[in-house]
């Protein structure tokens, strides 16, 4: 234990549903989300009782096709709140037939740039870290042909998953690592850089076992701390993708098959047996925790324990963008204590702020000060209110700070001193 | 079902752990004294405690706070602080008086655990100092005494006095200690502060429970270990001289208590480490031109009221030197 440690080291309760591998859940339907938005008026073309096959372009949106993610019958339109994505205007498929549509498979040599771009654009590949699709993150960092700063550009496939649950990541590059990797080697060909691996967190004797398949080389081991440094050299500019998104596409480009399933942890402290499952997008959460056998009196979590949303419909779909779900038993309310200025918050920062003063300047209304202390780059990743003794929500209040800018508008009457 | 703020799992630490490590000290402590004075340095830190935790449980009355807030532990780190640094033959009255002081002027005025400018401990301790030094720095001799009577008062009962390591340094005397006796604490003093050996043992375990920060406390032992080096009180051999003034006086003591409360120190690890420099050079100037023989608490009420502008300006000069690397990363990622 070192005298003098920075970051936040997470228990990690991965073992169980790794040693489980990846496995298939059968689903009855799914919810697949057409638009965004307030819309009333159902998309036309689609109409109910039509049979749509597994694979098959439904719509479009913002210039990605929607896919069906199972081959069944269309039951109609509804729209539903999402706690990530708001409002969402979504299809129900009842999933009973066995239909498939796949895209051509091309020659490697024939997949240039612009090809892989276009594929992953068909194939409607979704970066599981933010939820966007693949081919517009790729598009936006492309550089131009022989650029030099290709040299300083790194395309770091992101799989430490660094939660104390979450094990998704770990399970993909456990079990298809080749695939992945050929991915990422094609997503490194569309945007032209030089320069790509795979970011772990691996213990040892995995790690060796994936540097055994795809090579020392590739293989980018990061600490155990949260959050995650990707850096090696802190003169790369280094982008991140999901290993997911780069397993998907992969498969596009060698087996044709679009992304329609994810692969999620099911995990918490409510669930005996935490599970990798990969199931269809638009599946129910409540059936992913059922086949978990869940606990009764649960709450869930979408994403990570660290930054995850609390979602209270069991009904809600699984989109991209979700790798964990959790489902946790409520801890006993605590009430916040003073800060004693034990110092961790600015200790465990990735950011380096000093989160205790920007806590007191904003409590004491000291908002002229504030912004000296820039909390604007805070990144939300609430090692903070994870480290705090006291039990006090550092991130939240951090947050909230560095959304104010200039005049603030005070609550009066809102009083919130205890 | 209510909403769940993030982060969903929160890390062990608790401040009410922290408190309790820092109250275990009152277990060896109170143990070597017992045996070396019998039972009134026990009574004295038990008063002393208690006088604090009611004191404060009044302040939270009148200040109409919950008075849940005594049972965090800190109000009892004040008065057992102050009880430790108490001669074995002091009057109950005074160590009491002293806890009473340090809660009601020096914390609960500032708004009560968390928010106080100054270490109320030290508050205490200064006040004691300042009013009854006589009380505070009659030490019994420790060869000839095993049991101190338990009474009131110990004053004209025949109880043979002697001075303490620390009034032999500062009046140019040379020791007849041996090192052994330093380490172990076997010589005349405070009921906490002498012995060296529980002391270091017990910051060990504050260091691992990373209930005090090495930030603060190695800075804090190696600058006094400078000045002692730099500046002898004795003739005799220097690593002799070291280690007599390291021990002599609240040195010790204030490094692993005094200092590390993590109220009034610097949070910044880099203010820490000046805060840590600045309380060493204060210290050990007290500790050799003092008016009093032990004026370490003076030298942690000084440097507490520059603790927040240390640990601004320390976190404002890295921010500034890491600032042009971030600024060329964000024209780069605007780019």
């Amino acid at each position: 234990m070192p005298l003098f440690q920075r970051g936040v080291v997470l228990p990690f309760q991965k073992g169980k549903a790794l040693e489980r591998g990846i496995e298939s859940l059968d689903v009855t339907g799914v919810r697949l989300p057409l638009a965004a938005g307030d819309m009333d008026s159902p998309i036309s073309h689609l109409a109910a009782d039509t049979p749509v096959a597994c694979g098959q372009e439904l719509c479009r949106m913002d210039d990605t096709p929607v896919v069906s993610t199972v081959s069944g019958t269309l039951e109609g339109t509804v729209a539903i709140h999402h706690p990530l994505y708001g409002s969402l205007l979504c299809a129900d498929i009842r999933a009973d037939g066995d239909a498939e549509d796949r895209l051509p498979v091309l020659p490697e040599d024939e997949l240039t740039a612009d090809v892989i771009l276009q594929i992953a654009r068909d194939a409607a590949i979704y970066d599981e870290l933010d939820g966007i699709p693949l081919w517009e993150k790729l598009q936006q960092w492309r550089l131009p042909e022989n650029d030099l700063t290709a040299l300083h550009s790194v395309l770091v496939a992101d799989a430490t998953e660094n939660d104390i649950f979450g094990s998704s990541a770990w399970a993909v590059v456990m079990e298809q690592p080749k695939l992945a990797f050929f991915g990422l080697q094609m997503a490194a060909r569309a945007t032209r850089f030089s320069r790509y691996h795979i970011a772990t967190m691996l213990p040892k004797r995995r790690r060796r076992t994936l540097k055994h398949a795809i090579g020392r080389m590739n293989v980018y081991t990061v600490g155990d701390e949260y959050p995650v440094t990707l850096f090696a050299d802190r003169d790369d500019e280094v982008y991140r993708i999901g290993i997911q998104a780069c397993l998907a596409l992969g498969r596009a480009l060698k087996q044709g098959l679009r992304h329609t399933a994810a692969i999620v942890t099911v995990a918490g402290d409510a669930l005996p047996a935490p599970r990798n499952l990969r199931v269809p997008f638009g599946t129910e959460i409540g059936a992913l925790l059922t086949a978990c056998q869940a606990k009764s009196g649960h709450q869930i979590i979408l994403g990570d324990s660290m930054v995850g949303v609390t979602c209270s419909d069991p009904h809600t779909p699984l989109l991209p963008g979700i790798t964990t779900v959790l489902a946790m038993l409520p801890r006993p309310v605590r009430v916040p204590g003073p800060c004693i200025g034990c110092g961790r918050c600015a200790a465990v920062c990735p950011a380096g702020l000093l989160p205790y003063e920007i806590v007191r300047r904003s409590e004491n209304m000291h908002y002229e000060r504030l912004q000296h202390l820039s909390p604007g780059d805070c990144d939300g990743c609430a090692a903070c209110s994870y480290i705090c003794p006291a039990g006090r929500d550092v991130a939240a209040e951090v947050l909230k700070a560095g959304q104010t800018k200039g005049t603030v508008f005070l609550n009066w009457g809102e009083d919130d001193y205890e | 079902m209510s909403k769940m703020l993030a982060p969903h799992i929160r890390t062990e630490a608790r401040t009410g752990r922290m408190t309790m490590d820092v109250l275990l000290a009152a277990i060896p402590l109170g143990l070597f004294s017992f045996v070396n004075y019998g039972m009134r340095p026990v009574f004295i830190l038990l008063l002393s405690v208690l006088a604090a935790v009611v004191t404060e449980a009044f302040c939270c009355m009148v200040g109409r706070r919950r008075l849940r807030t005594v049972l965090d532990g800190s109000a009892a780190i004040t008065g057992l602080l102050i009880g430790l640094v108490m001669s074995p033959m002091v009057d109950y009255w005074v160590p009491m008086l002293g806890s009473a002081f340090a809660i009601i002027v020096a914390k609960a005025p500032f708004g009560g655990t968390g928010r106080n400018v100054f270490n109320p401990a030290a508050a205490g301790i200064a006040i004691l100092t300042y009013c009854f030094p006589l009380r505070m720095f009659t030490y019994p001799a420790i060869s000839n005494v095993s049991n101190l009577p338990i009474g009131m008062t110990v004053a004209d009962q025949g109880v043979i006095t002697e001075l303490s390591l620390a009034a032999q340094l500062q009046a140019g005397a040379t020791p007849s200690i041996t090192r052994l006796q330093l380490l172990l604490g076997d010589f005349a003093g405070p009921i906490g502060s002498t012995a060296a050996l529980i002391l270091l043992a017990f910051l060990g375990y504050l260091l691992v429970r990373r209930t005090v920060s090495a930030w603060v406390v190695l800075p804090y032992l190696c600058t006094c270990a400078l000045m002692a080096w730099l500046f002898p009180m004795t003739n005799l051999n220097p690593s002799y001289d070291i280690m007599a003034q390291l021990c002599a006086g609240y040195v010790l003591f204030t490094g692993v208590f005094l200092l590390n409360d993590p109220v009034t120190a610097p949070r910044f690890w880099l203010g820490r480490l000046f805060y840590g420099i600045l309380a060493g050079i204060l210290v050990m100037t007290l500790q050799r031109i003092g008016r009093v023989e032990a004026g370490s608490c003076f030298a942690i009420l000084l440097v507490n009221a520059f603790s927040p502008i240390v640990d601004r300006w320390s976190w404002h000069f890295c921010h500034w030197l890491t600032r042009k690397r971030r600024i060329r990363r964000e024209v780069k990622a605007h780019e």
